[in-house]
């Protein structure tokens, strides 16, 4: 028993275990539903900043425009129940996956774009999108966006939904970055000519990235729809309400890394939420300068900060 | 014996200027072969055509008699030939393990498989101490080496070597070329083009010649050296003795 304890806290999974098991047992404490919701913010956030960095951190492609995905998903299950009067909640699996069908071909055009073309086309794509979103109102409903009246009372059951998603996500990211497949993606990012050189495909590979990446937003899109009720392009489509916070969530954490979205997510959760309630939309301004302030000064983000401190300190002790 | 590399007539124009012009040889399995000239007379440009990071404007490549030309480099990779880079391309932020690691899943699924053959290659150039280090960490020597490692564990059949000698000193350009007829006794066919003299010189069993896109000789090593347009273009009148 002692054993398999201590062979389970040496693992590389304890730390994410330990974790979800307490955060398994918040709800069973708390059901202060603005606890909960902070809560299901912060695991959305997870999911979305690993995802971004799926992408961006850990395949060298960063994109200025994931909220396409993000509003894809959304839109899924808003039309759904627009037209059919389904369920949106089955936009939460639909969203991931036509995400990740539509990741396909804008992929395999816009990832023969190298560095910061490729973020712009992203950047056009989630704006035009907008806008099409905006004025095709027979199809989407325009300005104007869908209502769903139906939002859970309880925000217990949304609350481990996100948790298992954002639990799942850590998980696969792991998995992919210790496998083949991820040290192809880091491949990639370090130099695409060596890469190719090396027998990798890289606009293949910069596809599976993406794919994956464009899935999970959209899952988190699809989930965005049931659970507040009410999207609008202007919403799920936003550069500054949607794409900047999952940058931010990556970049501040620490890009390239497993746990930086994690902190990331945290932070960004925890910062505009007091800002809000002070400078409302100006939080967006704030945002902006911290982002060029952590590229600038501190491009390994907090956890790349954290983990050299530590090594710093190793280095220090095996010295003395 | 049938050549392992065939190249006819290639040509590469970048707008109007002729890069690489008409330009004939054949490669034979298990040699060394040299490629030499002037700078900008488009020695790296026929290692760009070959490996597929250009396409020939126009002539063939044939490679184990099947045309290559206009394949992307993964595949050309995947047919069994590797290159290094004349500015290395080591990839920075990953270890020097991970570096060869990358190359050796160009033949495996399995990571352990992967690692082992890592492994050989880096023990085979001498880097097995530093498999942990950051690539950014190395020598420049050290990421030729590591760069030959990591071609290698594609295990080519053809391995095209960029100026690894340039910015070597004597020792090193010494152990470069032990390294270089060691490969070549291991069973891969090698191209090198090079700079410095005494190395391809020394490991050449072929050199051939460019100027200005051309090709103005080929032969042994003696043979080039001695080649009064060879002198002029290039090696100046001190190798006239």
């Amino acid at each position: 028993m002692i054993k398999m304890l201590r062979k389970f806290l040496a693992s590389r999974h304890a730390p994410l275990m330990a974790g979800s098991l307490l955060l398994a047992m918040v709800p069973l404490m708390s059901r202060s539903p603005y606890l909960l919701h902070m809560l299901i913010l912060f695991f959305t956030g997870v999911v979305q900043g690993e995802a971004w960095n799926l992408l961006g951190g850990f395949t060298g492609q960063p994109s200025f425009g994931h909220a396409a995905f993000y509003g894809i998903g959304a839109y899924c299950g808003g039309l759904l129940f627009h037209h059919f009067g389904i369920s949106p909640w089955y936009g939460v699996a639909l969203g991931g996956i036509v995400s990740a069908l539509i990741a396909i071909p804008v992929g395999w055009v816009f990832l023969r774009l190298r560095g910061i073309y490729f973020a712009l086309a992203m950047l056009a794509l989630a704006e035009v999108l907008r806008l099409v979103f905006l004025n095709w109102r027979s199809f989407t409903n325009g300005a104007v966006g869908i209502l769903y009246r139906f939002t859970p009372k309880s925000r217990v059951l949304p609350y481990y939904m996100t948790l298992a998603m954002a639990m799942l996500t850590i998980f696969i990211i792991d998995k992919i970055m210790n496998s083949k497949l991820g040290l192809y993606f880091l491949a990639i990012r370090e130099d695409q000519d060596a890469a190719e050189s090396l027998g990798i495909n890289t606009l293949r590979y910069k596809i599976m990235s993406f794919v994956i990446s464009a899935f999970l937003v959209g899952v988190v899109g699809g989930f965005y729809t049931p659970y507040t009720g009410f999207i609008a392009p202007d919403i799920v489509f936003s550069l500054p309400g949607v794409t900047l916070p999952m940058i931010l969530m990556a970049v501040l954490g620490g890009p390239g890394t497993i746990w930086g979205p994690v902190i990331g997510s945290g932070v960004m959760v925890a910062i505009s939420e007091v800002l809000r309630s002070y400078i409302g939309e100006a939080h967006l301004l704030f945002l902006g300068v911290v982002l060029i302030i952590f590229i600038a000064f501190m491009p390994d983000g907090i956890w790349g900060a954290v983990t050299r401190l530590m090594a710093r300190r190793k280095g220090h002790e095996a010295a003395s | 014996m049938k050549p392992l590399l065939e190249v006819s007539r290639l040509t590469k124009y970048f707008g109007g200027l002729a890069a690489v012009k008409d330009v004939d040889f054949d490669v034979y399995p298990g040699e060394i072969f040299g490629l030499i000239g002037p700078n900008g007379a488009g020695k790296t440009t026929i290692f760009n055509l070959i490996n597929g990071f250009y396409r020939p404007t126009s002539g063939v490549i044939k490679f184990k008699g099947r045309n290559i030309n206009g394949l992307n480099p993964h595949k050309v990779c995947k047919l069994g030939i590797g290159r290094t880079f004349q500015l290395v391309k080591p990839l920075l932020r990953l270890t020097v393990l991970q570096n060869v690691m990358v190359g050796a899943f160009a033949r495996t699924e399995s990571a352990n498989k992967a690692r082992e053959e890592a492994e050989k290659q880096l023990e085979f150039v001498g880097l097995l101490d530093k498999r942990d280090r950051l690539a950014s960490g190395l020598t420049i020597a050290d990421k030729k080496r590591l760069e030959m490692a990591r071609a290698l564990a594609t295990k080519p059949t053809l391995l095209l070597l960029d100026e690894v000698a340039a910015g070597l000193n004597p020792k090193e350009t010494a152990d470069m070329m032990d390294l270089i007829r060691k490969i070549r006794d291991d069973g891969t066919t090698i191209i090198v083009v090079e700079h410095v003299m005494r190395m391809v010189m020394g490991v050449s069993d072929r050199i051939m010649v460019l100027h200005h896109g051309e090709k103005i000789a080929v032969g042994k090593p003696k043979e080039v050296a001695t080649d009064g347009r060879v002198i002029e273009a290039y090696l100046g009148e001190a190798y006239r003795a």
